[in-house]
């Protein structure tokens, strides 16, 4: 998961934005602490970040910026849990979750008429992916479990959940975003779902 | 928020935290855990275990911040120490500021000084230097940083007692659109338009549109990006 990396100066010189603006969003938590590094380089520390991450970022706070204040903008982009509920019916005419992933999470949530967001999470989650095919309905439990049981402790943070398998045997971890993790060889990693993206298209998509 | 009641710790006590309308401890108060309130007062001394989150907040005297600070309106006039982050709208300190975090604010107003471990990101920074000033970071839109130069009470103090006025502002870097700076000691100044007063020791200079020196300060290297 090493990622490219953009510093400061680049980023700048790339996007047009000044220092200003930049340090603006940072305080705005339009750009997350995680993703400011500091290096150490021939000319003392630099700053550096994630390039696509940061990029495409900036690009989406350019253009949404004219249309609505910086703070709901914030809210939008910050993986904080909304108090935002919905319905089984909402989910489903929204094209959220599709019919199957909540029968499937049925046995867990049982008949729920309110979905809390963060429940909503799981499923989109849960739904992307059973549809890419990449987990069968027994992984699906692993998978949901976990999130359900461990996302509360990552506090809003921007977190990844991996999937991988090993000679046919499949498991899932969760961690915090852009930290490196390593596998052995004999690892296969299946999936990376990145929690804090979902929510962003989960928002843009229930707003 | 309605129906919450009011904190009041005249003389000495402490409280668990809580949700509360308005705060005030008069004399010597311990906040135990996270606290939220409208308005948050201290006359005297204390501590503050937890997390704050106020709408105003005035400390007078001396008090000891461990957790986090998300306030619109912060007022700070002696001695204070932060070891969490701090987020306000607008920031003002007068005094010795002791920061172990980061501080985030739109309009930062420092007279005194002031020791940050973190970065100070401010929309607006001024800052009146009575005595050393230590940060690593400074980042914003506009930061001025000047010697004490307004008649006030820190000045007049400054002017009777011994060895005032050498102070200077130690930092690693700036980087922001309009910078200005007096007695600063820094690594890497970078910026859109750069403008120095007296008694700078700058070991490169970045600047973007332009860039004017002073004959009084010293600068390695200045180069237009």
């Amino acid at each position: 998961m090493s990622q490219e990396l953009i510093s400061k100066k680049e980023l700048l010189k790339m996007t047009g934005i000044s220092y200003g603006q930049l340090y603006r969003w940072k305080r705005k938590k339009l750009i997350p602490e995680e993703w400011f590094k500091k290096n150490s380089t021939y000319s003392g520390k630099e700053t550096f970040f994630p390039k696509y991450k940061v990029i495409d970022r900036i690009e989406k706070i350019k253009n949404m910026k004219g249309d609505i204040s910086l703070d709901s903008l914030a809210d939008m982009l910050s993986p904080d849990l909304t108090e935002k509920t919905a319905s089984e019916k909402e989910l489903i005419d929204r094209n959220i979750v599709s019919e199957a992933t909540l029968e499937f999470s049925r046995e867990d949530y049982g008949e729920t008429k309110e979905y809390s967001f963060e429940q909503i999470i799981s499923l989109y989650l849960l739904d992307k992916m059973f549809k890419s095919g990449i987990i069968g309905h027994s992984e699906g439990k692993l998978v949901f479990h976990l999130f359900n049981n461990k996302y509360q402790k990552f506090k809003g943070k921007n977190c990844e959940l991996i999937f991988f398998r090993k000679m046919g045997v499949s498991s899932c971890c969760m961690l915090p975003d852009s930290k490196e993790i390593y596998f052995e060889e004999g690892v296969k990693i299946m999936e990376i779902m990145n929690i804090s993206e979902l929510i962003e298209e989960l928002k843009i998509k229930m707003f | 928020m309605e129906s919450a009641s009011d904190l009041k710790i005249y003389g000495q006590g402490s409280s668990g935290g809580g949700k509360f309308r308005d705060v005030i401890i008069k004399g010597s108060g311990q906040i135990n855990g996270d606290l939220e309130c409208k308005k948050y007062e201290v006359f005297g001394s204390g501590e503050m275990k937890g997390d704050l989150t106020a709408e105003t907040v005035m400390v007078k005297g001396q008090f000891k911040f461990a957790g986090q600070i998300n306030a619109v309106d912060l007022q700070v006039f002696g001695q204070s120490t932060f070891n969490g982050d701090i987020f306000a709208d607008e920031a003002s300190f007068q005094g010795n500021l002791e920061s172990t975090g980061d501080l985030n604010a739109e309009i930062c107003k420092i007279e005194g000084g002031f020791k940050i471990d973190g970065l100070l990101n401010v929309e607006l920074f001024e800052l009146t230097m009575h005595w050393p000033c230590k940060v690593s970071e400074i980042g914003g839109t506009n930061i001025k940083i000047k010697n004490e130069t307004k008649f006030s009470f820190l000045g007049l103090k400054n002017m009777i007692t011994p060895h005032s006025n050498k102070g200077f502002l130690e930092v690693d870097t700036i980087e922001g659109d309009e910078i200005y700076l007096e007695n600063t000691h820094a690594k890497v100044v970078r910026g859109k338009n750069i403008t120095l007063g007296p008694d700078c020791q700058i070991d490169k200079v970045e600047y973007q549109d332009s860039y004017m020196d002073h004959e009084k300060s010293r600068v390695e290297s200045a180069e237009k990006i």
